[in-house]
């Protein structure tokens, strides 16, 4: 079942059912005119601001006319004039009660269209049949007051929200309409949606990727602000992937189309981002119990006051009507209804712009009661690849032992083989034998003579003489991984490898120390190696020597002394502790978020950012907090002062004005959530 | 873990109820606009609906459960209680962490 992205109902995703394409993903409707507002969204904004107009319009002669009655006759020009506005301008209200009754619930437009029905009606009646009852007042202005200043809220609530879905809009509009796809040597422009799998394209500079895809032509520097939020451009070369929707900023390539429309990366950041924003959160719940049931106690509490003015108050027909009008229309069941989503929206919204995915509103909330983080070593705190550092040799040159120690790389798929072959130019011949030891290194026969690159126990058990432990020491001590390179039955070098670390790291423990968070770092590399990293970022507890099995029982442990956990590392190394975690943030590659497991991931890999997504769920839990205390304490205190709280003391004449107060708040209540949400926009990350 | 309270046992077996099926049903928010989404509700019927299940226990009765609920009763290793209630009619859960 899909859910339709305007009303939320459920439609079957039938090959008749109403659908409509965007961005390589099929949206279901349940009617017409969902899809319409879907795709036309600036056709519903023009609707209601002209309504909005001609409400103004006419509303402004009705108080007028009702005020200062200057003929006889004048009260049949206000009758028509209100008229207009109640079922003209006020259409979207009669409609909304309608689908509300079709689905046998009550919404905030059944409160309105019955509020100013009531008012209309009755004034109606005086105005024809005068002497029906005691009274000869009317009550247009009112009815017609309500409607243009909740049309008013309505639209100002549009334009709210319209800023409020800013960055997501953003994502959606960055893929480019047209490829140049290249078909038999000829350039042809073909829509972004028609282009397949495979297809080669020709990227010019300035112009944006239209898919994922890998380089096959050409080099140039790439601007992937738009999707991981950092500034620098980064270089691209044939082989590389670029994502769809990042500008190409210098060279023209040529690329091959690898991912497309649901399937690329930027669709699957937008789908996630959304969902993210219409989830449930734990805290919602009692908004959402209330909000279930709360026009039917609305109306009640209204009739049961009416009840209660008119026959035991005795304040009269009039005053007693304008109590039940003012219950209605002060009442606002939306402002609870939107109070989470509004805030949600903005904030993944905001997170999306810097390279920050929540996969879901829930792990906004857990991010928010965060104590306790563990951060793997390798990939998060430090770049995860190795890189070569000095090289010690003994009778032979630097190049050379370079050499022995690529050809016995070559095979190799291990990450120092990499930094060694990486690190070497020059032509590599292969060798005659290849023998691949886990854990301790490899073996190769080249011309007859056998190469050893590896640690010390693999030197020791090839019963090779070594007597050079302060090599190793010194290295380890910086930190580094000391590779002992053998050729035929002597040592002739040391390499020392290193895992550097990541710029942002230091930035981000000073960050989450900051926020009074308990931080652990966990690795599976040696004690020593280790103890060189924490020192040099300031992290007093590590684990080392880790196991990735072990790092499920650490987390265990800490969540048994009631702490909550959130677990950093590699999305796909490390799924099962970001499952086991109570929040998992997965330091992404940028390309493949979809299959990565974690609650939250950081799609630039930026360490710098993991502080960032305990701030923003703060600062966002905190405006949930505030949009959901604002419409439990509006509806609270509002509903009784429009139920005659005030009559007492200010008599039932307060009714003359009361009505347009509720209309006023009504009309902004909602206003009010989304703008005070929007504040998110400006927090300082 | 899904547990049954005595009354809601005795119900089971005084009408011969073979299985549960848990299931989310939505109704319609507050207001008619996009910001304000559908409510997820829990709601137990005793023949499936048209989704996608997935057989959750077979002791004391087999319990099949809507395949996303599931997968989060399973993330937050909820501990869901089964009763019945009289003035309902019907079985009731909870326990179940509001994140569906």
């Amino acid at each position: 079942m899909a859910k339709d992205p305007i009303c939320g109902m459920y439609v079957e995703e039938r090959e008749d059912a109403i659908k409509s394409i965007r961005f390589g993903k099929t949206y279901y409707f349940c009617s017409e005119s969902c899809k319409e507002q879907f795709e036309k969204p600036e056709k519903e904004f023009k609707t209601l601001k002209k309504k909005i107009i001609i409400s103004w319009t006419l509303t402004i002669p009705v108080l007028f006319f009702t005020y200062f009655p200057i003929y006889l006759f004048t009260k049949y020009i206000v009758f028509i004039l209100a008229t207009v506005v109640q079922f003209y301008s006020g259409s979207r209200f009669y409609r909304g009660t309608l689908d509300a009754i079709k689905n046998k619930i009550g919404n905030m437009d059944t409160l309105i269209s019955l509020g100013t029905t009531v008012a209309w009606l009755f004034s109606t009646i005086v105005t024809f049949f005068p002497n029906i009852f005691l009274t000869k007042s009317i009550y247009f202005d009112t009815s017609t007051v309500i409607i243009t200043l909740v049309l008013t809220g309505t639209y100002m609530e549009h334009l709210m929200k319209r800023r409020a879905r800013d960055a997501v809009e953003k994502l959606i509009s960055i893929q480019p309409d047209v490829a140049h796809v290249i078909i038999e040597n000829r350039i042809q422009d073909v829509p972004v949606e028609k282009v397949k799998e495979g297809d080669i394209i020709l990227v010019k500079p300035g112009e944006k990727f239209p898919t994922d895809s890998i380089i096959i032509e050409g080099i140039t520097e790439v601007d992937e602000s738009m999707i991981t939020g950092e500034s620098r451009p980064v270089i691209k070369k044939v082989g590389d992937e670029v994502i769809g929707g990042t500008l190409n900023r210098t060279g023209s390539v040529k690329i091959k189309a690898i991912r497309v429309g649901e399937d690329t990366t930027l669709s699957k950041i937008i789908n996630i981002v959304e969902m993210a924003s219409t989830e449930r959160v734990p805290i919602q719940r009692l908004a959402d119990v209330i909000s279930s049931i709360f026009v039917p106690i609305v109306i009640i509490a209204g009739l049961s006051s009416f009840i209660f003015w008119y026959f035991i108050g005795k304040i009269g027909l009039t005053f007693s009507l304008l109590v039940l009008v003012s219950i209605l229309i002060i009442a606002c069941p939306c402002a609870m209804g939107i109070a989470t989503p509004a805030a949600l929206i903005v904030s993944s919204g905001r997170a999306a712009s810097n390279g920050i995915i929540f996969k879901n509103g829930e792990s906004i909330e857990k991010a928010s009661k965060i104590d306790t983080i563990i951060l793997d070593k390798t990939g998060t705190l430090t770049k995860g690849e190795p890189e070569l550092g000095e090289i010690f040799t003994f009778n032979y040159d630097e190049q050379f032992i370079l050499k022995l120690a690529a050809i016995a790389e070559i095979h190799s798929e291990h990450p120092f083989g990499k930094a060694i072959l990486n690190k070497f130019k020059g032509v590599i011949e292969f060798p005659e034998k290849f023998e691949y030891f886990p854990g301790l290194g490899v073996k190769v026969i080249y011309r007859g003579k056998r190469i050893i690159v590896g640690n010390k126990e693999l030197i020791k058990s090839e019963k090779i003489p070594f007597d050079k432990y302060d090599y190793i020491e010194k290295i380890e001590k910086n930190g580094g991984t000391a590779l002992l390179v053998a050729y035929d039955q002597d040592i002739v070098g040391i390499i020392s490898i290193y895992d550097n670390i990541k710029e942002g790291a230091e930035e981000a423990i000073r960050d989450l120390k900051l926020m009074n968070m308990d931080i652990y770092m966990v690795t599976g590399d040696n004690e020593l190696v280790a103890r060189i990293v924490a020192n040099k970022l300031n992290i007093e507890k590590f684990y080392s020597n880790v196991k990735p099995e072990e790092k499920l029982k650490i987390i265990e442990d800490l969540q048994k002394k009631n702490r909550k956990v959130a677990m950093v590392g590699d999305g796909i190394n490390d799924s099962p502790a970001l499952a086991k975690a109570d929040l998992g943030i997965a330091m992404g590659g940028g390309t493949d978020i979809a299959k990565e497991t974690g609650d939250v991931i950081i799609i630039n890999n930026d360490p710098k950012n993991i502080a960032k997504v305990f701030k923003l769920a703060k600062k966002t839990m905190s405006k949930i907090k505030q949009n959901l205390a604002w419409a439990f304490l509006y509806n609270i205190i509002l509903i009784p002062i429009a139920g005659g709280l005030l009559i007492p003391f200010y008599g039932p004449e307060i009714y003359n004005i009361l009505p347009f107060l509720a209309a006023i708040a009504m009309a902004f209540s909602s206003t009010t959530v989304v703008s005070n949400s929007l504040l998110l926009k400006r927090v300082r990350l | 873990m899904i547990i049954f309270t005595q009354k809601a046992l005795k119900i089971i077996l005084k009408k011969k109820i073979e299985s549960i099926y848990i299931n989310i049903i939505y109704v319609m928010g507050p207001c008619n606009e996009n910001l304000c989404k559908m409510i997820p509700k829990i709601e137990i019927t005793t023949s499936p609906v048209k989704t996608e299940y997935v057989l959750y226990q077979k002791d004391p009765i087999k319990v099949f459960i809507n395949s996303y609920l599931y997968k989060k009763i399973i993330k937050h290793g909820d501990r869901v209680l089964i009763k019945y209630s009289v003035v309902r009619g019907k079985f009731m859960a909870e326990g179940i962490t509001y994140s569906f």
